[in-house]
């Protein structure tokens, strides 16, 4: 013979199933928010962030023009770079000019594509050497002619954009109409840590930003084989002067990720608001569900106890109950929280933080996280009830005063909330 | 008084009360429901206990089967004393060495009439040899009402439901609390005669509280109660024997 108590909470679920399904949409529901939160946290994370992506990734060493800001780790260097001072020095393997333009992309409808979350939607050039370009072709090919551009995979994806579309580019002084020859991804992730990129062949980048020819905003580096990227700063930073501000690439690429991980902090603390409110209105609910459901069924827990259940095996009982509940809620509320993140990811993106160019994730943390806490947030709201079902007497189930009451009609939360 | 003494103790005694008192509440609002019976009761034996109403039957029972604590007095079963068991321990004992069968409200709506007749026995995670169940289940009729819910059963077939789950677990005493009370005197008597039966049969002792002179003269004794406490007991009651001193206690 199986467990009675199984038997006993299985048919006790039948029985109540009205009252049950609508506390199981609130518990569920309270998931769905937990999983969406947790859901928009990581996308946002990587859509701020790019992960530790970056188009510095095969650079060893970044010439920029003029003084930087060192606070200010996406703004383009205000100086010029001349690249054949670098191309031809020893200890240099190859070199590519780097200049950025803030653009804004527009869909031929005229409507803006929103950049991956806070970032800016740059223009810039195409890296054609295989040594230190950082771009990989989803789909389509580098951009050849003036007029054509390869976007990265979040602009794609937020603008609807398949190779051979075209979209509409507005520059600091022109608007032109350019054609998607390729879509790229940086190290696999769809953006980069100052926003999205539009990559334009060099020439059109140069006349765009204004820049006299051979010169650029700043020069990619890769050193030679066996000469240290740091070695190599120190050279180029003396040879070249105070004209220029000589940094390694990975310098930048870790104050890029330090600029992040604050931003992600804040999305972390919003998060958390949500999530601390989903947890908070989950419990409540189902606390109150399952006082009401102790509260109905005290002559049947009583008649229990007396025929031999022990207070153990009552509290079970309910714990039991709750346990089924919460394990369907998690499972649904894994699945709604997709949607409900798709609903928080629009909404933030009204006011300017978008990631929806990011990639539902379906990790453990992502899936096991809320389940969890699902189950948690069940268990520690029925808890008071199991402690109170525990506590009835079993010559309750025998005063025939007592009737077991009628089914209320208003769901658990309200009645509950009355008394 | 002509309540047993507890002093007499034999193998043959399944429960002695000492002394029993229960006082609900405290202070001007006491009540006294019990105030000091003692009673012995011997295995195989059906006991019924009678009085007017109010004057502590159920109470008693309740007492005797660990239901309810006792203010002051010893409930002894076996050879456990029930005064000293925690919650759990009273359950235990419940569950493992005593059956129920109450006026009303004996069986869980949720379950069949099967899986109400074996929930003690699961609850205890214990085995019936599959004979006895047989052999229950057939006494009483319920063979073919196995699947149903209670809600589709008579009030008697409920009833016995209701007995042949305090019988299935073969109890040291079977305690019945007007077992009969919301019957019709046919289905009483039938519910009557399947608890005489497991007595001649079967050696179960019984305890019944019953307001019906006809249900107590089925049993061995009748135990008279009058406010909180024993003032009769006969042996081999008739019904006008019954009749009669019921008249007599209710003045
Ligand atoms: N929980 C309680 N709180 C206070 N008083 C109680 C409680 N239960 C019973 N009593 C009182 O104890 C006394 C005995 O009650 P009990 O139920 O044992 O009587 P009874 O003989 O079974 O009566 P009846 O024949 O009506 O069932 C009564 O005066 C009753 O009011
Ligand atoms: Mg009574």
């Amino acid at each position: 013979m199986g467990n009675p108590l199984w038997l006993i909470a299985r048919r006790s679920f039948a029985e109540g199933w009205v009252r049950l399904v609508a506390t199981l949409l609130a518990a569920l529901g309270s998931i769905a928010l937990i999983a969406g939160s947790l859901q928009f946290a990581l996308r946002s994370q990587e859509a701020v962030s790019g992960g530790d992506a970056s188009e510095y990734s095969r650079a060893d060493v970044l010439v920029q023009g003029g003084a930087v800001d060192p606070e200010d780790v996406y703004g383009a260097p205000d100086g010029r770079v001349r690249l054949d001072q670098l191309t031809s020095r020893p200890g240099v393997a190859a070199a590519a000019g780097d200049a950025s333009v803030a653009v804004t992309a527009s869909r031929t409808s005229g409507q803006a594509i929103m950049a991956a979350a806070e970032g800016r939607t740059l223009l810039r050039p195409w890296v054609s050497d295989p040594q230190l370009n950082p771009y990989q072709l989803d789909a389509g090919r580098a951009p050849a002619a003036d007029g054509e551009v390869a976007v990265v995979r979040h602009l794609a994806r937020a603008g609807e954009l398949n190779v051979g579309d075209t979209m509409t580019l507005t520059l600091p002084h022109e608007t032109r109409q350019v054609r998607v020859s390729g879509i790229v991804n940086v190290q696999g992730r769809g953006a980069v840590a100052a926003g999205d990129l539009v990559l334009a062949s060099p020439e059109t980048v140069q006349r765009a930003a204004m820049l006299p020819a051979g010169t650029w905003q700043s020069v990619w580096v890769k050193a030679a084989p066996g000469v240290p990227a740091e070695q190599l700063r120190g050279e180029l930073a003396r040879d070249l002067g105070k004209a220029v501000t000589v940094r390694t690439a990975a310098s930048v690429r870790q104050a890029q990720l330090a600029a992040a991980s604050g931003e992600g902090t804040t999305i972390a603390g919003i998060v958390g608001m949500l999530a601390s409110v989903a947890i908070f209105v989950g419990m409540f609910v189902v606390a109150n569900t399952f006082g009401t459901l102790v509260r109905q069924r005290t002559r049947r827990l009583a008649l229990l106890g007396a025929i031999g259940a022990t207070p153990r095996q009552i509290a079970r009982l309910i714990r039991l109950e709750a346990l089924v509940l919460g394990a369907i809620a998690s499972v649904g509320g894994v699945l709604a929280g997709f949607p409900v993140a798709e609903l928080i990811i629009r909404l933030f993106a009204r006011d300017g933080f978008d990631v929806s160019g990011s990639d539902p994730q379906t990790g453990w943390i992502a899936l096991t996280l809320p389940a969890l806490a699902g189950i948690l947030v069940t268990q520690g709201a029925a808890w008071q009830a199991a402690y109170r079902a525990r506590s009835v007497s079993p010559v309750q189930a025998l005063r025939s005063t007592v009737a077991e009451p009628r089914e209320r009609r208003l769901p658990g939360c309200c009645s509950a909330a009355r008394s | 008084m002509i309540a047993t003494s507890a002093v007499e103790r034999d193998s043959d005694q399944v429960m002695v009360a000492t002394r029993v008192v229960k006082t609900y509440g405290s202070g001007d609002s006491a009540v006294s429901a019990l105030r000091g019976v003692s009673a012995t009761f011997a295995r195989g034996q059906f006991t019924a206990i009678m009085g007017p109403s109010g004057s502590g039957k159920s109470t008693f029972l309740h007492c005797l089967a660990g239901l309810d604590t006792v203010t002051s007095g010893t409930v002894v079963i076996g050879d456990v004393d029930l005064t000293g068991l925690s919650r759990t321990g009273l359950a235990e004992l419940r569950r493992d060495r005593l059956g129920f069968v109450f006026q009303s409200f004996n069986l869980l709506p949720i379950l069949t009439a099967e899986e109400n007749i074996r929930l003690t026995a699961r609850l205890a995670n214990r085995r019936v040899e599959p004979g006895w169940f047989d052999t229950v289940v057939n006494a009483l009729g319920l063979r073919e009402r196995l699947r149903h819910r209670p809600t589709e059963l008579s009030g008697g077939q409920q009833q016995r439901v209701a007995v042949a789950r305090a019988l299935l677990t073969r109890p040291e005493v079977l305690f019945a609390d007007e077992p009969t009370g919301n019957l019709d005197s046919r289905a009483g008597a039938e519910v009557l005669s399947f608890l005489r039966t497991a007595v001649d049969e079967h050696q179960q002792t019984v305890v019944m509280v019953t307001h019906d002179p006809v249900a107590a003269a089925t049993a061995d004794r009748v135990l008279f109660l009058s406010d909180g406490a024993i003032v009769d007991e006969l042996a081999e009651p008739s019904v006008d024997a019954v009749h009669a001193r019921m008249r007599k206690l209710e003045g």
